[in-house]
């Protein structure tokens, strides 16, 4: 049952909703990259390592990396708005 | 089940049913428009190509500033009635500036040609008739399928629909997902599951883009239309009053130099783009570009001069303008991922390219479910995609050829009388189909 439980939030949320992420994240990072990443080199620095957190924790699927990569992605863009 | 259960089972059935008939009925513009946006993202680097190879028009070393002015003016003394003229300053070393102009043919019909200046000597090296260019094409399949009368309208009802099977697709995901888990394609299995596993992953995996593109879609084809309906003007339509005869405007001779420097001078963080001289009577020239790193629409930005004393007239800065405009103005950039450079273009064409796909595997596992008392085989449900595919790349080419080598007019025209007949045999085949099914279903209950 715990199992079952732990399927649906991963697979039926998590995982949709780190993918919807990723989406943006990419399109995010190669902007920055194309124009002023290298400016600021620890917003860059950041987004990089956000992108790879979502891409190793959609592979891992691990519930606490999902949450931490997806949270960690979601507050690099309130600090950019 | 609990009533809450079987409730939230009514829902996403009904979900599943808006994604089957919304995917079903517009699947095939769907599929257009996504093999087509792939393509027209790469507009400005195709043309360049073209100009560079096909018309062999390239510039020589430019030092400094563009130089273009002796060319503008022998154009401008060949047609003296031209009715609009904008130079596009070359963006890469060895490119053209080139000339679009507008001129009027007998029975008041107009003609707009491109005129390619090498910028380095001031040379006219080139010309081509614009409608009937490549890039034209390209943009027009895209924005209104070649169908002048409604098809950008038509368009803009695809993108609705592309966001229709893209939410309605996210809410039904996990009813298809209870025993398998993102990324896992079910290995030895026939082809509509097969499909309907690709379908999933796919769709799932480029979501969020696959929105993107849909709403903003929605809006750039819809977009005449709401703008009538709700009021909406477009931000940054400055007129500048009439003070002179438009011969006389048409006449006055302008010294682009001191134009692009006084734009450096008033707006330093433009790159000009388009300069057009006023043909009204106003006596101005508009200079359209871009800022560095914004998410805008290309050449939103503007600054106006007075061809007589080149002092400023109004500018049009988009970052100081309101929440409003720049929403207004983020969606074409948003929707042909013009903002991040080739690399972005190239991941925008591939995840453009899942909806294509996704509306050919949906419809592979239509034709399972429907013929599935008939025993449907790998190869005629490919036989049906094939079909249909070769139809639409048929479509796509003809109209390609008779719009290059004829001309963009009696492309039009073809292309609105297939798209018009087609779309009404779909509605009509949809009326009797749902006119036969409740038909049946009264003679049952009977």
């Amino acid at each position: 049952m715990k199992n079952k439980q732990q399927h649906i939030v991963i697979e039926h949320y998590l995982v949709p909703a780190g993918l919807f992420l990723l989406n943006i994240c990419l399109i995010h990072l190669v902007y920055v990259f194309a124009t002023d990443g290298w400016q600021r080199e620890w917003y860059t620095a950041a987004l990089t390592v956000s992108f790879l957190m979502l891409s190793t924790s959609l592979l891992a699927k691990r519930k606490g990396y999902l949450f931490l990569s997806i949270a960690f992605y979601l507050v690099l863009l309130l600090v950019l708005v | 089940m609990s009533k809450h259960a079987a409730k939230a089972d009514k829902s996403k059935n009904l979900f599943w049913l808006l994604h089957h008939w919304v995917g079903l009925y517009t699947g095939i513009l769907i599929g257009i428009l996504s093999l087509t946006g792939a393509l027209a993202v790469f507009i400005p680097e195709i043309d360049s190509w073209i100009v560079k190879h096909h018309y062999e028009a390239t510039s020589t070393a430019v030092n400094g500033t563009p130089r273009f002015g002796r060319s503008v003016h022998t154009l401008t003394q060949r047609f003296p009635d031209y009715r609009s003229l904008t130079i596009s300053l070359p963006e890469a070393k060895e490119q053209v500036a080139k000339v679009d102009l507008v001129v009027g043919l007998p029975g008041n019909r107009p003609a707009r040609y491109d005129f390619f200046i090498d910028a380095g000597n001031d040379r006219l090296v080139g010309q081509r008739d614009h409608q009937n260019s490549l890039a034209n094409y390209l943009r027009q399949m895209h924005v209104r399928l070649y169908e002048g009368y409604w098809g950008r309208q038509l368009v803009g009802i695809g993108g609705l629909a592309l966001a229709i099977v893209a939410i309605t697709g996210l809410i039904i995901y996990g009813n298809f997902m209870k025993k398998q888990s993102w990324p896992n394609i079910r290995q030895r299995v026939n082809l509509r599951i097969a499909m309907a596993d690709w379908h999933k992953i796919l769709g799932i995996s480029a979501l969020a883009f696959n929105l993107v593109i849909a709403l903003t879609g929605a809006w750039l084809g819809l977009q005449p239309q709401l703008m009538r309906w709700f009021n909406i003007t477009t931000p940054n339509s400055y007129e500048a009053p009439v003070v002179m005869e438009p011969t006389a405007d048409r006449q006055m001779a302008i010294d682009w130099e001191k134009a692009l420097a006084a734009a450096n001078t008033e707006f330093p963080d433009l790159q000009p783009r388009h300069l057009l001289p006023s043909t009204d009577g106003s006596g101005t020239i508009l200079i359209r570009g871009n800022i560095s790193g914004l998410i805008y629409e290309r050449d939103i930005n503007s600054l106006v001069l007075s061809k007589a004393t080149y002092a400023p007239v109004f500018k049009y800065d988009v970052r100081t303008q309101s929440f409003a405009d720049q929403f207004y103005f983020i969606q074409e950039a948003l929707h042909f991922g013009d903002f991040g450079g080739l690399m972005l273009k190239l991941i925008y064409a591939l995840l453009g390219l899942t909806s294509g796909f996704l509306s050919i595997s949906g419809f592979v596992i239509y034709i399972y479910r429907r013929k599935k008392k008939k025993q449907a085989t790998a190869a005629t449900t490919m036989k049906i995609i094939v079909a249909y595919t070769m139809l639409v790349i048929l479509f796509l080419t003809v109209i390609a050829l008779i719009s290059l080598f004829v001309g963009y007019a009696q492309a039009s025209f073809l292309a609105g009388i297939l798209i018009n007949t087609l779309l009404v045999a779909l509605l009509l085949y949809a009326l009797i189909k749902y006119g036969m099914k409740t038909g049946i279903k009264r003679l049952g209950r009977r």
